[in-house]
């Protein structure tokens, strides 16, 4: 049996959702819409399903397993707190299909603590390692987080912690794929320099500079530093699942060309990504690249709005919409808001 | 060489480009037209297979004023990115009655432009006015694209806004002369 990426989820009564159905690209998929849409607790909910997976051995029960990754990625003071707010009782239900159509439904109530009910054929277990790159950087802080996170009960989400461990795994044996050298040798460029773990710390290492503390380098380094890593040590590597939430924060709008071609080329790679945004930038950069430059690669890129519709505002009911060219999205917040500007500043520019 | 004059500015197209002016036609003056309210784009364009609809705006002579300010803004009955979109639809339409009527050769030559396969692209060529800045030509391009592509959607057409410079780095062979003082 051959692993799967994600190709659909269903969701029901599930955090904001009511009754939403998303189909996803193998290649890129592009989350777009304002804030409290749910972008995030989407991509959250695909992770903690695929880390899920990823992490459980013999020794635990799945619907166990499940119960305490939902909790610890989304941290709701219960696990019946995901369930949808709303009057009367409900139960929610989750259900993902894989592209090699196998499928996983899980469910759960409001009164839900500790474990959730899951149906699932054998074949859901062949899911490709997942990677989740939360909105703020980790690997400034490395050292001793897992342990602390562990012993503690710290107010991290437990992405942070996965995360770190990703990044503290032992550079892997043996040649990079070319793919990942080229990547490695773009970011080491962008940065001027390489990436180092020493004792669970990581280094910023310039050429005749000497090594720099990774908190002393700017946030949006930091992040690159991060992909980059995770490229260096094989977690990142073809057949991957990568989640990346918001990756334009901290970063100067000048890195988004080599962001989007770092997307371009993971996905060439045969990564799946799942990347929201709230960037001009990376979204016309995505749209130019899908619009004139994906003849050859036939990448399927997929951008997919999420809003609020506008027809039942009481009931804050999520609508999906997914094109494959940025232009053909009806709703587009980020576009809205550039011609909002423009419009504005035509105004103020012939008042004068 | 086939020389046509639109906004105050001399075309200069080599004899291998099949190219009219639409509403210099003569179906379109006299059949098309009798539809109030119908507007063409200038050119229609046929070169190797690849059909341009081309609309030439000028706005090097333009005031700083309400009017101006109306046709560079989107949202309003007067914005430029509209006027455009709705005679591409014009013509569009145009073509297809002609393709239909059996006596009319002049713009029917051009009915592949009809067939799903055909690269198809829509031009604005807009020469901006003077008191916009460099950047400010820019946001503006992006900015009435952008609107221009939605509105175009429904046609799966590429969507290009080009000042002068542009289009002759993207059609080298159509030399364009200024004719205005």
């Amino acid at each position: 049996m051959t692993n799967g990426v994600i190709e659909k989820i269903e969701l029901e009564n599930f955090t904001i959702f009511n009754s939403t159905k998303v189909n996803f690209s193998k290649n890129i998929n592009v989350l777009c819409g304002m804030n409290g849409v749910g972008k995030t607790h989407l991509m959250k909910t695909l992770y903690s399903v695929c880390a899920t997976n990823n992490e459980l051995n013999n020794t635990k029960k799945h619907e166990e397993y499940l119960a305490q990754k939902l909790i610890g990625v989304f941290r709701p003071d219960q696990l019946g707190r995901l369930v949808k707010r709303k009057p009367g009782r409900h139960r929610a239900n989750v259900k993902i299909k894989l592209t090699n159509n196998s499928t996983l439904a899980f469910s759960f109530s409001t009164s839900s603590s500790k474990s959730v009910s899951t149906e699932h054929d054998e074949n859901f277990k062949h899911i490709n390692n997942a990677i989740f790159i939360p909105v703020k950087e980790i690997i400034s802080a490395t050292e001793n987080f897992s342990a602390l996170y562990e012993e503690y009960h710290i107010a991290f989400e437990e992405t942070y912690y996965d995360l770190n461990k990703q990044l503290l795994r032992p550079l892997k044996k043996g040649p990079s794929n070319s793919t990942q050298k080229k990547l490695l040798k773009t970011l080491e460029d962008v940065i001027d320099g390489k990436i180092v773990q020493e004792n669970g710390r990581f280094y910023f290492v310039k050429p005749k500079q000497g090594k720099l503390e990774m908190g002393l380098l700017a946030e949006g380094y930091r992040k690159i530093a991060t992909i980059f890593y995770l490229i260096a040590n094989g977690t990142l590597e073809k057949d991957s699942i990568l989640f990346w939430d918001e990756p334009e924060s901290n970063m100067n709008p000048k890195m988004i060309p080599i962001i989007t071609e770092l997307f371009i080329e993971l996905a060439k790679m045969g990564v799946q990504l799942f990347i929201s945004t709230h960037s001009y930038f990376l979204l016309k950069r995505l749209g130019m690249y899908a619009e004139y430059q994906n003849d050859k690669s036939k990448l399927d890129i997929r951008f997919i709005s999420m809003y609020k519709n506008p027809d039942a505002k009481d009931t804050d009911d999520i609508l999906i919409e997914s094109c494959s060219q940025v232009a053909d999205l009806n709703y587009n917040p980020i576009e809205d808001e550039f011609l909002k500007l423009y419009n504005e500043q035509q105004e103020l520019f012939f008042r004068d | 060489m086939i020389n046509l004059i639109e906004s105050n500015m001399n075309f200069e197209f080599p004899e291998d480009i099949k190219v009219i002016k639409l509403d210099d036609t003569t179906f379109y003056r006299e059949h098309f037209m009798k539809l109030p309210s119908s507007k063409s784009i200038d050119f229609l364009i046929e070169d190797n297979n690849n059909f341009l609809l081309i609309e030439v705006k000028n706005f090097k002579l333009a005031l700083k004023n309400k009017d101006t300010k109306n046709r560079f803004q989107t949202g309003n009955k007067d914005s430029l990115s509209l006027e455009v979109a709705l005679k591409v639809r014009d013509s569009i339409s145009c073509i297809l009655g002609a393709t239909r009527t059996s006596q009319e050769s002049e713009i029917s030559s051009y009915k592949n432009i009809l067939k799903h396969n055909i690269n198809l692209k829509v031009i604005l060529l807009l020469i901006p006015p003077p008191f916009y800045t460099e950047r400010e030509n820019i946001a503006i391009k992006i900015a009435l694209q952008d609107d221009l592509k939605k509105k175009l959607k429904w046609l799966n057409a590429k969507i290009h806004i080009l000042d002068d410079n542009d289009f002759t780095k993207m059609k080298p062979d159509i030399k364009i002369t200024n004719t205005a003082i």
